[in-house]
């Protein structure tokens, strides 16, 4: 005779993979009624989230003032993180990043100096040397840095000065990616 | 203080560079600089400048052994 199985499955089926209903530990709940590791959340009273329409207009005007302040900060840092490299992520509060932007740019230019590459003056009269002096300004003060430092002038005779010349253009281009991640932190298109 | 850097007191002088130096400090000041812009934590950036770095000297040592055949 067949027998039905002796665990039947009962009316409100519940599935195999569900898993047992768990026990409570062992440890009474405390007296306070909240045990050692449970999420605060777990304890604080439902709140609507029905947005009233003072919320939504106060959410309003909190959102067109962030808007302002970042149309205002982010000029402000990129213009900081040109003149003194890692200054603008400074403001941000990127410490780490301004710490490390500051060491290469600086890094760079004060190498370049050091190997007496040619820093390029302002008005050089042809458009290789006026690239040569966008490149070089976009160090921000480690362009008048390297330039104090190099008291010898340039020496690009030996291959030492045509590497401290690419050191000096290397310095400006990066703190340019510097300026443009400030710029990009600032209007919150980048964490 | 500029006299003393010029005469190489306080800095090295130019000739204390050669270019395998002046290659792995240009290899580690952008890799630092890339490390800050793409990597978020610490143990990240880390890790990246020195891949970064290993890269730039590995590929520069590469590219001069490619470059040996015809120098003078």
């Amino acid at each position: 005779m067949n027998e039905s199985p002796v665990n039947n499955t009962p009316a409100s089926d519940t599935a195999i993979s569900d898993p047992p209903v768990s026990e409570p530990p062992v440890n009474d709940t405390p007296v306070s009624g909240v045990r050692i590791g449970d999420a605060p959340e777990a304890h604080t009273p439902v709140i609507s989230t029905e947005t009233t329409p003072d919320a939504t207009g106060a959410n309003t005007v909190r959102g067109a003032r962030s808007e302002a302040k970042r149309g205002v900060l982010a000029p402000v840092a990129a213009l900081a993180a040109w003149i003194l490299p890692g200054a603008g992520h400074l403001i941000l509060g990127r410490w780490g990043r301004a710490l490390g932007f500051l060491i290469a740019v600086a890094g760079l230019a004060i190498t370049g100096a050091v190997l007496r590459g040619n820093i390029f003056a302002p008005h050089s009269g042809d458009l290789f040397g006026t690239l040569g002096f966008l490149a070089d300004a976009a160090s921000g003060a480690c362009y008048y840095v390297a330039r104090l430092l190099e008291t010898a002038g340039p020496d690009v005779s030996r291959a030492a000065g045509d590497c401290g010349t690419r050191f000096i253009a290397a310095a400006g281009v990066v703190n340019l990616l510097a300026v443009f991640d400030a710029l990009e932190i600032a209007s919150a298109r980048r964490a | 203080m500029l006299a003393a850097v010029s005469a190489g007191v306080l800095m090295p002088s130019a000739a204390a560079f050669s270019h395998l130096g002046a290659m792995l400090l240009f290899a580690l000041f952008v890799s630092m600089a890339l490390g800050c812009l793409t990597q978020r934590t610490a143990l990240n950036w880390i890790r990246y400048v020195l891949r970064s770095f290993t890269m730039f000297v590995v590929i520069g040592v590469l590219v001069a052994w490619l470059m040996f055949p015809i120098s003078r």
